[in-house]
């Protein structure tokens, strides 16, 4: 009896276990199938992002190359940037030889091998231009170029078996995009260690400081919300100087100093190792962050703004002794290159001296201007050269044009009820006969398009399309006379090294170029790059080296244009310029004709508002200069002084003595930069 | 006599051997049930944060003349973490999510009141009920590139565990709380 049960027992056990063998197997497929499942997702999940991401760069790079801004891009406009509207496999002879290959290479070296044909994994690609929006990203509108890509594997199952499972999928989705991406922060100082600022006789000043607002008086009209600070930047202060104590390319022993109404910034960030100066700064303590693309020139990669001319000179406009004046009425003036003449005798031919344009009166420019007629003359009595025709209109007619100004603008208004209108377009104040001269400065009312906006390019004389080179006749050649008579024109500062009338008096209100994804918006899609922008100084101008194209004169290691820094006092690829020599001795400097005070833009007293909406933008080693006397960076608005949406990217900030400040409020037309980003 | 004692032995053996071995089979399948809870909100969270961070301030501050629509509210997010944390009970999961400077925002993941829960876990709203503005809340600097976004998941687990453990007088019969995180910075 005893024997039997015990067998009978022993039976039931075998019975039970077989049973809950399976229930266990379920179990532990639970667990080690599904486990594993989710580990093998996260690796296709790498995997898809990595490719998606990869293709879109390289799409970005195809296209950069073209000299086309991606935001323009379509199917079919740059060769290798395929759009692939149905999902294909990576083995597809579709992909190869396409940005679409980079991705699935880079799918590859994740681990999804798509030519292994006994594989048990599968990646496939899907991209198109804006015409189709991804479908997996659903709201994402401002893109140009999209790719999908989707990774699937098959997971043999071992527990699960037992329940029937002998196979489980895993996938990924991963979307990349070219998408316009708003840069963030109000002001960027992108001065480092070894970058100094020049006094007029050359002495060098502020090394390595962002911003030094170290003279600015306290005072309360400067509300910056409900903060008194001389800047003001709600969207956050961002600094690449990472000086924490003096000596060493450092003239102080911090990066940054408010001065005495200080510097507040809803957020500091400042490259490792930066201080600035206590009790000056709000937030008191600076994020640290390692030196990166944050702290480099935003506009890295792109090439300077190209010029909205025909490749053919457009028509100019000659005045005599560069006075354009409008007398008692309204000068109309059209987009055309302007220039100042003398004559040696009364009776001599109109010769190209590079002396400044002084405006004066009330002054209009725009395209809708009547075109003059030879032998009649340009309004206010300037000497009429036609030019090439393009587009629609005539003789340089379009709705963003570009107009020239050789020898700078003084609109210095020689008068009373004088006003400048800037309508729609490209002004390029194209440098100055003088070393210490301006090539740009108003103390008049000044006003212009918002629309879509005007883009101010302070530059030389041989802004790339200006002079002539061995591929295009350069816009000088319609000026009569200029040949061996103009003479080279320098970089020169806006606003003038003269205290007594940089920006005096007036009341500036400009925006900057709004994209043409806006529909009202007449901007050449090529340079929606470039949106945001009111002012931009040459990239030459600067007491640092760029990077310029291939060939550039005194520059035999350039390669391109394309925002990088080659020379620098400190820690440049390069190497070491000698600070001291800038003007005529480093070649590319002497060849930039940079100036010891021409990388600045400076507004002086006398109660001067430069009310700008946009981005203001100066390169490394170029430097805002506010001095004295109620002058800021702030909009004016029914007669009070406003903070402005304004996005300053700059060297560095000096505020002198007086009630100075940078007044800025949230940038409305923020810089957006063009680039790859995962978007799903 | 012999047998006797032994079958009556191994009886007693059985009894004292038993509450130990139970103890350890259940411990192992609930440390298991438990490890396996972490991963899958561990894992919830991370596709949460994930939707986050791809829709950030470039898709709320859109530029001019853009029609971008896709900034991502609480309750999209807590959707999404919804259907990647299968298996949780919605009702007694609280969801907090922290942005760069904002306070933290907690709420339940599944359930959509408007009246502030209270529970062991802590308090919050329903998740679903968050459905009005973007978060990060604050557009011109939480959003922003390279800002840091951060989800805690916290949920009941009611385990049998508690039950038998040692010392364990002090803790809620089977119940204790499982958390886990996820943190990314903003990529677009």
């Amino acid at each position: 009896m005893t024997s039997k049960r015990r067998k009978t027992s022993g039976g039931q056990a075998l019975v039970m276990v077989t049973l809950s063998l399976i229930a266990m197997a379920g179990l532990m497929g639970l667990a080690v199938d599904l486990g594993w499942s989710y580990f093998v997702q996260k690796e296709a999940q790498a995997a898809a992002d990595g490719a998606a991401l990869a293709a879109a760069q390289e799409a970005v790079l195809s296209i950069r190359a073209k000299g086309i801004a991606p935001s323009a891009f379509t199917c079919g406009l740059v060769m290798g940037v395929y759009c692939q509207t149905t999902p294909v496999g990576c083995s597809s002879g579709n992909v190869s030889n396409t940005n679409l290959e980079n991705g699935c290479l880079y799918a590859k070296t994740n681990g999804f091998d798509y030519n292994n044909g006994s594989s048990r994994q599968n990646v496939t690609i899907q991209s198109n231009d804006h015409s189709t929006l991804p479908p997996t990203a659903p709201g994402i509108n401002n893109i140009s170029y999209w790719v999908t890509v989707r990774t699937v594997q098959t997971v043999p199952q071992l527990f699960s078996a037992v329940l029937g499972n002998t196979l489980g999928t895993v996938s990924a989705i991963g979307t990349a995009g070219i998408v316009g991406v708003v840069a963030p922060g109000s002001f960027y100082g992108m001065n480092r260690r070894g970058d100094c600022l020049y006094k007029s006789d050359g002495t060098q000043y502020d090394c390595g400081m962002d911003i030094d607002g170290s003279q600015g008086q306290s005072q309360q009209s400067l509300q910056c919300g409900t903060q008194v600070a001389d800047v003001c930047a709600p969207a956050g202060i961002i600094l690449a100087s990472d000086c924490s104590s003096s000596g060493n390319g450092c003239s102080n022993a911090y990066g940054g100093d408010g001065g005495n109404a200080g510097a507040w910034g809803s957020s500091l960030t400042m490259m490792q190792g930066g201080t600035v100066k206590a009790n000056t700064f709000t937030p008191s303590t600076p994020t640290p962050a390692p030196d990166g693309p944050l702290f480099q020139d935003q506009y890295a990669n792109i090439p300077q703004p190209p010029l909205q001319v025909p490749s053919s000179p457009i028509g100019a406009c000659g005045y005599d002794h560069g006075n354009i004046s409008a007398n008692s009425g309204t000068l109309t003036l059209g987009p055309y290159q302007y220039y100042s003449y003398t004559r040696a005798t009364p009776t001599s031919p109109p010769i190209p001296d590079g002396g400044v344009l002084k405006v004066s009166g009330n002054v209009v420019f725009s395209p809708t201007a009547p075109v003059p007629t030879v032998p009649g003359g340009c309004p206010g009595g300037g000497i009429y050269t036609p030019g090439a025709t393009s587009g629609t209109g005539t003789d340089h007619s379009t709705a963003f044009p570009t107009y020239i100004f050789w020898g700078g603008m003084n609109a210095n208004g020689n008068g009373n009820n004088n006003s400048l209108y800037f309508g729609a377009g490209q002004y390029v104040m194209a440098g100055t006969n003088s070393l210490t001269g301006l090539v740009f400065n108003a103390q008049t009312p000044v006003s212009g398009d918002q629309t879509t906006g005007t883009m101010f390019i302070f530059t030389d004389g041989s802004y790339p399309g200006l002079q002539p080179t061995s591929t295009s006749s350069g816009q000088i050649s319609g000026i009569p006379n200029q040949s061996g008579n103009m003479p080279t024109l320098l970089q020169g500062s806006v606003g003038g090294p003269d205290p007594n009338i940089a920006f005096k008096g007036t009341q500036l209100d400009l925006y900057g170029v709004v994209g043409s994804n806006n529909a009202s918006s007449a901007l050449p899609p090529k340079l929606n790059d470039y949106s945001g922008i009111v002012w931009w100084q040459d990239r030459r101008n600067s007491t640092v080296e760029y990077n310029e194209a291939q060939g550039s004169p005194g520059c035999p290691l350039c390669t391109a244009d394309d925002g990088s820094v080659l020379y620098c006092a400190n820690g440049c690829p390069g190497g070491t310029v000698p600070p001291a020599l800038i003007n005529q001795s480093t070649p590319a400097s002497s060849a930039n004709h940079v100036t010891y005070i021409s990388p600045q833009i400076g507004i002086s007293p006398g109660q001067g508002r430069v009310g700008l909406q946009g981005v203001i933008y100066q390169p490394r080693g170029a430097w805002l200069y506010v001095n004295a006397g109620n002058s800021s960076f702030a909009c004016t608005v029914a007669g009070q002084t406003q903070q402005c949406p304004l996005e300053v990217v700059t060297g560095a900030l000096v505020l002198d003595h007086g009630t100075t400040g940078l007044l800025l409020s949230g940038p409305t037309l923020p810089i957006i930069r063009y680039k790859a980003a995962l978007i799903q | 006599m012999m047998r006797k004692r032994q079958r009556g032995s191994s009886t007693i053996e059985m009894a004292l051997v038993g509450i130990p071995i139970i103890f350890t089979l259940i411990s192992i399948f609930e440390m298991s049930r438990g490890m396996w809870i972490y991963n899958t909100l561990a894992y919830s969270v991370k596709v949460g944060v994930r939707l986050a961070s791809v829709h950030g301030q470039n898709c709320i501050n859109k530029p001019p003349g853009v029609t971008n629509n896709c900034p991502k509210k609480i309750s999209e997010i807590a959707t999404v973490i919804r259907q990647a944390a299968v298996g949780l009970d919605p009702d007694t999961t609280l969801l907090t999510f922290r942005s760069a400077t904002s306070m933290p925002v907690s709420c339940y993941m599944g359930s959509s009141s408007t009246t502030t829960l209270t529970t062991p876990l802590g308090q919050g709203v329903g998740c679903l009920s968050l459905n009005s503005a973007p978060w990060p809340p604050d557009p011109t600097s939480e959003n922003q590139v390279g800002k840091v976004i951060r989800i805690d998941i916290r949920t009941r687990f009611r385990s049998a565990l508690a039950m038998v453990f040692p010392g364990a007088s002090s803790v809620r019969f089977a119940e204790a709380d499982l958390g886990a995180s996820s943190q990314d910075i903003v990529q677009f």
